[in-house]
């Protein structure tokens, strides 16, 4: 096959950033002061988990190599999964 | 790309595949679509988008029913974020172990290739070890599955969540046995769309963490 993949080292070095974000979220969480200030935590903890999220999906997943289709199909299915669960929120909330 | 070009690709793409692989393929000729993705790759996707909407609908049910638990059977006062987040570091290292089992499965490097493998299905049941431990826990602290909204909505995310880990340890198992009994036996495709699955697993496992777990506390 003609893909293209990430190399090891890459893979290990994605490991230690996902390791070190995992870490910063923990850190953040045991700061008392922090955890009750809202406008700090939910930014940061969503930026965190994007960050993860998207290197996962892209180098894992391969989806940074792999065939650009899969890439609109995942975030097709990502956004109409999105809206479902906006509306159920809405509606049952 | 035009759609002849399309089709150039994917049928360069089927040809060498097919040359690459050399698998099984059940007399059909090839696995792979117009577009140039092998239809096994293309089905897991298709499955993961479906799994996006059902893991969505666990986790909107969660966010709202988490609040509606007992005095004492709340959130804040049973979770254990440090066990948590021991088992969020398992699942990534599998990830990472499973990027690396596909890799040696690539250069047809048997024995890192057993070794990757094993460690995937290892992790997957350490993880699975914690959650049993964290269920058990919750379940002597007085919170079961019809306790109240927040134990079932939980127990039902979460334990949805652990199920699908189950699944994924038992393919990576099945994995692992194949190799043994046939040693010459690379299909590449086989472990690239078994790591699409246990990919997910650990990308909504990212998603439970901070949701579920985290930011919980916080609002």
């Amino acid at each position: 096959m003609s893909e293209k993949h990430a190399t090891v080292k890459l893979y290990w070095i994605i490991c230690v950033v996902l390791c070190l974000i995992t870490a910063a979220e923990w850190a953040v969480f045991q700061l008392e002061h922090l955890r009750g200030n809202a406008m700090f935590m939910i930014p940061a903890l969503v930026i965190m988990s994007i960050v993860k999220f998207i290197l996962v999906c892209g180098w894992y997943m391969h989806l940074r190599y792999d065939h650009p289709m899969l890439i609109k199909y995942y975030l097709s299915a990502i956004f109409l999964s999105g809206a479902t669960v906006f509306a159920l929120g809405v509606l049952l909330s | 790309m035009s759609d002849s070009g399309h089709n150039a690709a994917a049928h360069d793409i089927a040809a060498s595949g097919h040359a690459d692989h050399g698998h099984d393929d059940h007399g059909a000729g090839h696995h792979y679509t117009v577009t140039g993705v092998d239809n096994r790759k293309f089905a897991m996707w298709t499955l993961i988008g479906s799994e996006c909407f059902l893991f969505g609908a666990l986790i909107i049910n969660y966010v709202i029913n988490s609040g509606k638990g007992t005095d004492k059977l709340t959130p804040q006062n049973i979770y254990n974020i440090d066990l948590t987040t021991i088992s969020t570091f398992i699942l990534l290292m599998s990830s990472v172990a499973m990027v690396l089992a596909l890799d040696a499965c690539g250069k047809k490097e048997l024995n890192k290739f057993r070794l990757w493998t094993f460690v995937v299905v290892l992790f997957g049941a350490m993880f699975l070890g914690c959650q049993v431990y964290e269920f058990q826990h919750f379940y002597h602290l007085g919170l079961g599955l019809s306790t109240n909204n927040f134990g079932s909505s939980f127990y039902l995310l979460t334990g949805c969540h652990g199920a699908h880990v189950a699944v994924g340890v038992m393919i990576m198992s099945s994995v692992l046995i194949r190799s043994f009994m046939n040693p010459k036996w690379f299909d590449s495709i086989v472990v690239e769309v078994t790591g699409l699955y246990w990919h997910f697993v650990d990308v909504i496992w990212i998603i439970i963490f901070t949701v579920v777990y985290l930011l919980v506390y916080v609002i």
